[in-house]
């Protein structure tokens, strides 16, 4: 037992739900210091619950600790009041493995999910004892990189990272991790240099922006020889192959998603013109059905689950979903095992699918029809239609669902009235459907969002809508569904939003409105509790920035984004051609069914459409 | 068959609720692929009971639960395949038949012995000065945290009490009654122990078994049999 460990009963005796902190969970894995090459620390910059929920922190951990010679350990946000006692205790951050300060790794890998978590990932290096800017960090300090997709717009929080790794981190990580082996003991600079010719890692130090007199980016400047222009995303080719972690660790606290999962398929080609996931993730890779069917029974075994949970971003599009889900429910349900879905295609097909999964019936199915008339819908591409949703109604009320919950976004570009309208009138049709069927216990949600524009969509010019107008437009719909039995309505608040906007298409110079919203004790930033807007509207003052700058323009098509140093490998001439689209009401369609969309992606990255045909082999190769 | 488990709940792991216990061995029961009879209706769970809560911030040595199988396993395999599939800091240490009708864990606990570890820097002759007042109390009133705050008299719950060294660490140990008749909760005893002018620090809380009393004599909820809990070594 070391220091630390010694000294955290006293600590954890103060806190709320200290389970957090003490680490030893099933298939937690403890390798020897000594004796591995490389060491790194994986930290999510949220609390223990919402971070080992991340599915791709398990496959990283699972993968970087196969190798014998390399060692993961984790460390998460810790919570304002073990902060607060960590700090009177001068206890440093340490890993939940061995107990070592975070510190001591060679490595501290920070998972950006969201961009609120910018300041959850400064505290954590304060109180690690880690300089926050890549600037002061010496030959003795551990690289601290970034990984997920807040990395695809790195510039608001470049200079706090020696290097951001872009992509599918089962290939970039590896890599990146060799590189560091072979770098041992050289200066920090040549280390990184090195590093930067890794496809898929991103060196912000080796880059400086430009600005032109308006205040928008004349550009990102490789500072050396060789160092690329533009940083491309990588990408698992065959992700049945890919590496999936089968003994998962399983915590001991009740998290966010408590259940085995299994990853069915990456990527998206609905092409919802607002989604920065469906852009960013192409093309679509499935898994092949008998891989997924071993893997869900390993899965089982080796954690001792009574769920598991089909995760990807649109699961029911899967090509064999049907044969999965029944394969799943034959096999474990006798034992008492449970199969989820996260989330249903707006259609009767997936309220089956969801019959025949949810053992009870008394929760709720949720769609997302986004917008609240064809019109609206057909511009950001959302490809579901109002009969279609109303049979998914039906369907669900039918079956014995009594709740039904439906998302939508208010805040859309080229919103009028006649979209509030439509949602109210959505609603409304939704509620009379269900009055006929579930009576007086129906209980129907619309959860209402509010529109933020992301880098690398076809929206990425769009002016977001300011926060006192998406206030009006909350409050217009609240009378308009103002008497509607069964029906409630939750609001996401405006000024959230707004600042994920500015932070989602900001620029490096919104580094120093970060360091002094953290100076100024922001933390958390994504729990309404504790954020703090005062303290962010003080901080863009200080700094001379305005948050309407970045979120509420509409911007030039030629001008520059600092978010185009990433590759994704969309085409420019894709995105703005879908934008054009979307002014013209034009419907992209899916290019599994209809073929080829020429976003660009599949030739410029070297990779395939890879979904499962009927009889096992993959069908579509392109 | 009803199965009656004795485990521990590891100091390491002594920071976690009831309910992740719970939920912990449930899992590991599945890993272990244990036929576990499952509850009737919608929503099916494991037929397991793990009897008086053990709070947070305690650890317990000699811990009992109640699990039924729907089909008979030898309780030596049962064991086995147990410990092999548990999670770092719970282990399994034996197991026994119950026969049937035995009564459930809840009605049967009425006794433990809770062991509080004693922080250095420490004068042992305090701490036994400390003890001996306990003893010797012919009331000891404390407020309790319970789900109404009220005042309660330890004193006719505590059977015996007595310093011991465990592993170079002094401990002040007592037996105490435990479950539905008069219960005496960790916190309560260190209550008391503060009341009766304990300065030192606490190192950590030990639950380090639960009995049956009767007449004065301690039996192992396992097999009935008598055993000195009083006496019990830690090995």
């Amino acid at each position: 037992m070391n220091e630390i460990e010694e000294r955290l009963p006293r600590v954890l005796a103060r806190v709320s739900r200290p389970g957090r902190y003490c680490g030893h969970e099933h298939n937690a894995v403890h390798k020897e210091w000594g004796a591995c090459a490389v060491r790194m620390v994986f930290a999510f910059p949220d609390v223990y619950e919402v971070g080992m929920s991340h599915l791709g922190g398990r496959i990283l951990y699972g993968l970087v600790n196969q190798h014998p010679d390399w060692l993961m350990e984790r460390t998460f946000a810790p919570w304002p009041d073990m902060e607060q006692a960590m700090r009177e205790e001068a206890l440093p951050l340490y890993s939940l493995e061995s107990f070592r300060p975070v510190r001591e790794f060679d490595v501290v890998g920070f998972s950006l999910q969201y961009e609120l978590c910018a300041t959850n990932v400064l505290n954590m290096l304060d109180l690690a004892g880690i300089p926050l800017l890549a600037a002061q960090r010496g030959d003795a300090d551990p690289l601290v990189i970034a990984g997920g997709p807040v990395c695809y717009n790195p510039e608001p929080m470049a200079p706090f990272f020696d290097a951001c790794l872009v992509g599918d981190g089962e290939e970039v990580l590896p890599e990146f991790l060799a590189a560091v082996a072979r770098g041992r003991g050289r200066p920090r600079a040549e280390r990184l240099r090195a590093v930067a010719d890794i496809e898929g890692v991103y060196v912000p130090s080796l880059y400086r922006p430009e600005y032109q007199a308006d205040g928008s980016l004349a550009g990102l400047q490789p500072l050396e020889a060789g160092v690329p222009g533009r940083v491309r995303r990588r990408v698992v080719k065959d992700l049945d192959a890919a590496y999936f972690p089968l003994s998962p660790l399983v915590p001991y606290l009740d998290i966010v998603h408590d259940r085995a999962v299994l990853e069915v398929m990456r990527g998206c080609q609905r092409g919802c013109r607002f989604c920065q996931a469906g852009m960013v993730y192409r093309p679509v890779r499935e898994r092949r059905l008998s891989t997924l069917l071993a893997q869900a029974g390993e899965l089982l075994a080796q954690t001792g689950y009574d769920e598991i949970t089909l995760a990807s971003l649109s699961t029911a599009d899967y090509s064999r979903i049907q044969e999965l889900v029944t394969a799943l429910v034959e096999r474990h349900g006798p034992r008492g095992v449970g199969v989820s879905l996260p989330s249903l295609r707006a259609d009767a097909f997936s309220v089956h699918l969801a019959d025949q999964v949810q053992r009870v019936r008394k929760t709720t199915l949720t769609f997302a029809p986004e917008a609240g008339t064809q019109r609206l819908r057909d511009a950001i591409n959302k490809n579901v239609s109002q009969s279609d949703l109303l049979g998914a109604v039906r369907a669900a009320f039918d079956s014995g669902w009594q709740g039904v919950k439906l998302y939508f976004m208010v805040g859309l570009p080229g919103e009028t009235r006649e979209d509030l309208d439509g949602i109210a009138e959505m609603l409304k049709l939704v509620r009379d459907s269900g009055r006929e069927r579930a009576g007086k216990r129906l209980r129907i949600t619309a959860s209402i969002s509010n529109f933020v524009p992301k880098a690398h969509t076809p929206f990425q010019w769009e002016a977001q809508v300011a926060p006192d107008q998406l206030r009006e437009r909350h409050e217009y719909l609240r009378q308009q569904c103002r008497g509607l039995r069964g029906v409630s309505l939750d609001f996401h608040q405006p000024e959230p939003s707004l600042l994920e906007g500015v932070l989602a298409r900001g620029d490096r110079r919104l580094a120093a409105v970060i360091y002094r919203a953290w100076q100024a004790g922001c933390k958390f930033d994504g729990w309404r509790e504790y954020l703090r807007m005062d303290a962010w509207a003080q901080a863009f003052a200080a700094e001379g920035l305005d948050p309407q700058f970045y979120a509420l323009r509409r911007r030039p098509l030629d001008e520059r984004m600092p978010w185009e140093v990433i590759d994704t490998g969309l085409d420019r001439e894709f995105l703005q051609e879908e934008y054009e689209r979307s002014r013209r009401g034009e419907v992209t369609p899916d290019c599994r069914q209809a073929g080829c969309v020429e976003c660009g992606v599949c030739p410029n990255l070297g990779v395939a459409l890879v979904v499962e045909g009927d009889d096992g082999a993959p069908a579509n190769r392109v | 068959m009803h199965l009656r488990i004795e485990y521990e709940k590891g100091r390491e792991v002594r920071h976690l609720p009831h309910l992740a216990l719970v939920r912990a061995m449930e899992r590991a029961m599945r890993r272990a692929c244990l036929p576990v009879a499952l509850t009737a209706g919608f929503n099916p769970h494991l037929k397991m009971s793990l009897g008086t809560v053990l709070p947070v911030g305690v650890w317990g040595r000699r811990e009992l639960l109640d699990v039924e199988l729907a089909e008979h396993v030898p309780v030596e395999e049962v064991v086995e395949r147990l410990q092999k599939v548990m999670p770092p800091g719970l282990h399994v240490r034996r197991a026994a038949e119950l026969a049937p009708g035995a009564p459930a864990l809840q009605a049967a606990v009425n006794a433990a012995v809770y062991s509080l570890g004693v922080a250095e820097p420490c004068a042992e002759q305090e701490v036994a000065r400390v003890v001996e007042r306990v003893m010797a109390a012919e009331r000891l009133e404390v407020l309790s945290r319970g789900k109404t705050a009220r005042v309660k008299d330890l004193r006719p719950g505590i059977s015996a009490m007595r310093l011991r060294r465990r592993a170079g660490v002094l401990r002040i140990e007592a037996l105490v009654a435990a479950g539905d008749a008069g219960n005496v909760r960790a916190d309560e005893l260190e209550l008391a122990l503060r009341q009766a002018g304990l300065d030192c620090e606490v190192s950590d809380v030990c639950r380090a078994g639960v009995y049956a009393l009767a007449d004065g004599v301690t039996h192992s909820l396992l097999d009935g049999k008598r055993v000195d809990a009083w006496n019990d070594d830690w090995s």
